[in-house]
């Protein structure tokens, strides 16, 4: 029988301890540990949920999912006695993107231009040169979510959830050095996308 | 003019966020020297600003606000229970991984010491050699009875094929 979770107090409070602490404290009955977690992260988990979905009140959602269950996986090594927990952060990041490409693919069933479809919202036709920038804008948006999956992971949790490589060399469980050749090819891919529809500086949207 | 294919990396990285410092010094050493790959930083910066998210609106960050309280309440609550069926397949499996091990041991001793019964043209019970663990007389007296048993049901094939 593995004993109960020993809790202690270290000075500095919420903010000084480490994931894995303020989850062991959550675990062991504190429940402002969890509350801790939840804002060390959830800017980072919004922005990669506002990758893929548009409104406020489901990017809210998606973070509460992203964070539910990732608090259910780290429950579960634990019980089940698994050694190798991915650190929380990974665990919670890895969940909203996948709930993010879930969404995207539900969407892509009831329409037939799903993730486009928000950014094509009625554009006035009016030259003026605000709207076009915006629209570039949309454009090189549009690309990201073409680019190859792996491609888009890292390019996504680098540029949204602004983590360093080695912390997104964590989340995807790939090496650093791995994630920068990745993220290499996802620029150039990108702009290869950006030239090709015309959306790049200076261009026009297709 | 291209960019340098040594340098072209780390100006997107550099771009897209914080990197090592050494590394940010050395790539600002360059750029200060190196036309074509100054133009490189431009054109990357411009386009990696256009592919980030947009910043999230006022409803967002207002609604945002109440996410660590209300996760925290969400999360005190207990993991749902497993369906029962759950249950049940749970503790079938639990079984069979105990069970399963021990039948198969059970009979691969009882095989093993079949022919040796057979050959031996059935001597007396007490005397068989039975190869089984040192767990004790109780254990190898019960695989002896089963490799006997089975003997028997061999010898009765053999009568039925006749």
């Amino acid at each position: 029988m593995s004993a109960a979770p020993e809790l202690r107090v270290i000075e500095g409070g919420d903010a000084a301890r480490t994931d894995e602490e303020l989850l062991q404290d959550f675990l062991g009955g504190r429940e402002h540990a969890f509350a801790e977690l939840v804002r060390r992260h959830e800017r980072a988990v919004r922005a990669v949920a506002r990758r893929y979905v548009a409104e406020p009140d489901d990017v809210l959602d998606l973070a509460q999912r992203a964070f539910l269950r990732a608090l259910q996986s780290a429950r579960r090594g634990r019980w089940l006695g698994l050694g190798r927990v991915p650190p929380f952060q990974a665990l919670v990041l890895r969940i909203a993107v996948n709930l993010g490409k879930n969404h995207a693919r539900d969407r892509a069933r009831w329409a037939r231009a799903p993730v486009e479809t928000l950014d094509e919202v009625e554009v006035p036709p009016t030259g003026s040169a605000r709207l076009e920038r915006d629209e570039r804008r949309d454009a090189v948006r549009r690309a990201v979510l073409r680019l190859p999956r792996r491609q888009r992971e890292v390019l996504t949790l680098r540029i949204d959830a602004e983590l360093s490589f080695a912390e997104i060399a964590r989340v995807l469980s790939i090496t650093e050095n791995n994630a920068k050749v990745h993220f290499h090819h996802a620029t150039r891919r990108l702009a290869a996308l950006v030239a090709q529809d015309g959306s790049g500086p200076g261009g026009r949207p297709s | 003019m291209k960019p340098c294919a040594e340098y072209a990396p780390l100006i997107a990285e550099r771009a897209s966020g914080p990197v090592d410092p050494a590394e940010a010094a050395r790539v600002a050493r360059h750029l200060d020297a190196c036309d074509a790959c100054r133009a490189e930083a431009v054109r990357v910066g411009e386009l990696l600003d256009r592919a980030r998210v947009p910043d999230a609106g006022a409803l967002e960050e207002r609604e945002a606000a109440a996410l660590p309280r209300r996760l925290a309440a969400a999360a005190r609550r207990p993991l749902p229970a497993p369906p029962r069926w759950a249950l049940a397949l749970a503790a079938g499996l639990a079984v069979a991984v105990v069970a399963v091990p021990v039948e198969l041991y059970r009979l691969r001793a009882a095989v093993r010491s079949a022919p040796a019964v057979a050959l031996s043209g059935g001597a007396p019970r007490g005397e068989r050699t039975v190869v089984a663990s040192s767990d004790g007389v109780t254990d190898a007296d019960a695989l002896a009875d089963t490799a006997w048993e089975l003997s028997n049901d061999a010898e009765a094939d053999v009568l039925d094929q006749q």
